[in-house]
């Protein structure tokens, strides 16, 4: 299924990866690799496990076994915040904001473990809203209060606040029309051309293809497809039950 | 003119009320813990601040950073160490904790301290301004503005700083918290460790004006729930207000219905209140 990992190019590694909730095993040995400046797409149907997946590499979930290699380096326990503070931020299932804060201090929990100085935390929030005006005009805004394409780059600035090599974005399109998908779409471009590689998790298969370079497909917890986009796109296994021709 | 100085001595007494209910107010509002130890915090406060008084001359308004450093190290130990093992369990687990641990404390503090009143008495215990036959008691004035500060400044850590915001972010969708690299035991320690930082403060000024002793903790607690459930709970305005309220129905049900049952009018407005406007006056759901 996979190849060889060509070590060295890879930024994130993952071999063999097992666990799920409590008794339930959901992943039954993932193996995967995101290759530095990438953009990488997980696609499968629902509850095959993808955002538990996020979950592990993110260390809000234990793995029962298997090895997540970032960088040279293993992420075993080193928690959530390690996970973080080492490159790794997530912008989770349904955006998931801090309905009651504002704009702002959703950006700003986004830098959380950074500890930053005011002044080194405007000269992000500045990056920030250099990529989504829209979200400049409304920074004092609660954002429980904006619609659901404003939340989703809220979501995605908040992740960009922690400066990470890789970003995890589980469903960009979940829930919204699709001339705003385009657009989400080519932020999710420009924040890759500055050098953050991306794993993008969608329902969406066509969306995550024409975003991505490489494709894993997930299917009852396990890979049973990976290769570059336009090969999976000609692929009439992938036609037939992801694309519906 | 009666009513006046019943408006100006309930206005007094309701900002040191706010200042005992805020900090149950906090741990309630972000970790659904009913805890039964603050009114205990409020009492060790109280006894912090009389014993370096009484032993050491330490003037009682100068104790008070101690009482509140103490006191938060001791907070955080507990949820860390006690708590944090049970806070997922149904909040009755945390009520059966905190009752347990306050029985204990309460007892070690009757057998060290003896069940006697105490109060502080600095030199200026005294003093007083009056001015058309109003008699203002600089101490009240003094307990009331500290009072008022403190739940100023707990305002402003939760507004402002980076953990006041990370205990929001907890309180609003932990999971999406501990996403962003919030270490949830540790937030949880901090919040205990404020609220009981916050009490400890109130139960050393309460000290100055009042008489306390180990089981003074248990009238604390009371009041603490009563203010909370009145402004609503899990914001700090709501302390302000609830605490307000409850000195005005105070004053005013003594000077009525005599001193006897001014304590059971606070009863009887918190339950009106529950029937009116259950989530309290200014109540919305969760600490923000
Ligand atoms: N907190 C949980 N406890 C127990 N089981 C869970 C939990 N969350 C998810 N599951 C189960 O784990 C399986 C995988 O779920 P997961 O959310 O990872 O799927 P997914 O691929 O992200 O699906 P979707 O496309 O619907 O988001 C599902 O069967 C789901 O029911
Ligand atoms: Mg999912």
């Amino acid at each position: 299924m996979t190849t060889a990992p060509d070590s060295g190019l890879n930024l994130l590694e993952v071999r063999d990866l097992k666990g799920g909730y409590n008794e339930v095993q959901i992943l039954w040995g993932i193996e995967l690799e995101v290759k530095s400046g990438e953009i990488l797409a997980i696609v499968g149907s629902n509850g095959v496990g993808k955002t538990t997946f996020l979950r592990m590499l993110s260390g809000v979930l234990p793995c029962q076994s298997g090895t997540i290699t970032f960088e040279g380096e293993a992420l075993d326990g080193i928690g959530p915040d390690g996970v973080v503070a080492r490159g790794i931020s997530h912008v989770p299932e349904g955006r998931r904001l801090f309905a009651s804060m504002s704009v702002e201090e959703n950006l700003l929990m986004g830098a959380y473990v950074r500890n930053l100085t005011d002044q080194e935390l405007s000269v992000d929030l500045d990056r920030v809203y250099g990529f989504f005006p829209q979200l400049a005009e409304r920074r004092g805004q609660l954002a429980g209060s904006m619609s659901g394409g404003e939340q989703q780059m809220c979501a995605i600035g908040r992740g960009l606040m922690a400066r990470p090599k890789l970003l995890l974005i589980d469903e960009l399109s979940l829930g919204l029309a699709p001339r705003l998908v385009e657009e989400l779409c080519g932020f999710v471009k420009q924040i890759n051309e500055e050098g953050v590689a991306i794993i993008l998790v969608e329902q969406d298969v066509l969306t995550a293809f024409e975003l991505a370079s490489r494709a894993y497909v997930f299917e009852s917890g396990r890979v049973v497809m990976a290769g570059s986009t336009d090969e999976l796109l000609e692929n009439p296994e992938v036609k037939n039950a992801y694309l519906g021709i | 003119m009666i009513y006046i100085q019943i408006l100006i001595n309930s206005i007094l007494l309701g900002g040191i009320y706010a200042c005992i209910a805020v900090g149950f107010s906090l741990v309630w509002g972000v970790m659904n813990i009913l805890n039964i130890l603050h009114g205990t915090f409020l009492m060790l406060g109280g006894y912090i601040t009389f014993w370096l008084f009484k032993l050491y001359g330490v003037d009682p308004f100068l104790s008070l950073p101690i009482s509140a450093i103490v006191m938060f190290a001791a907070g955080y130990a507990i949820q860390r160490g006690l708590i944090n093992k049970i806070v997922r369990a149904p909040m009755f687990m945390s009520l059966i904790l905190t009752f347990g641990l306050q029985m204990i404390v309460v007892r070690l503090a009757i057998y060290f301290f003896t069940g006697d009143f105490r109060t502080v008495q600095p030199s200026y215990a005294s003093f007083s301004i009056s001015f058309y036959g109003l008699i203002i008691p600089f101490i009240r004035v003094a307990i009331f503005s500290l009072g008022v500060i403190l739940t100023g400044l707990l305002f402003w850590f939760m507004a402002k700083t980076r953990t006041g915001r990370a205990i929001r972010a907890t309180r609003m969708d932990l999971d999406s918290a501990q996403l962003m690299g919030v270490n949830i035991g540790n937030i949880y320690a901090i919040t205990y460790g404020l609220g009981a930082a916050v009490a400890a403060t109130a139960g050393s000024l309460v000290s100055v004006g009042f008489a306390i002793s180990p089981v003074s903790d248990l009238e604390f607690l009371s009041k603490a729930f009563i203010i909370c459930t009145i402004g609503g709970l899990g914001n700090i305005s709501g302390a302000l207000a609830g605490g307000l309220i409850l000195g005005l129905v105070e004053n005013f049900g003594a000077l009525y219905l005599g001193p006897g049952l001014q304590n059971a009018v606070g009863y009887v407005v918190l339950i009106l209140v529950l029937f009116i406007r259950p989530t309290g006056l200014l109540g919305r759901k969760g600490f923000e």
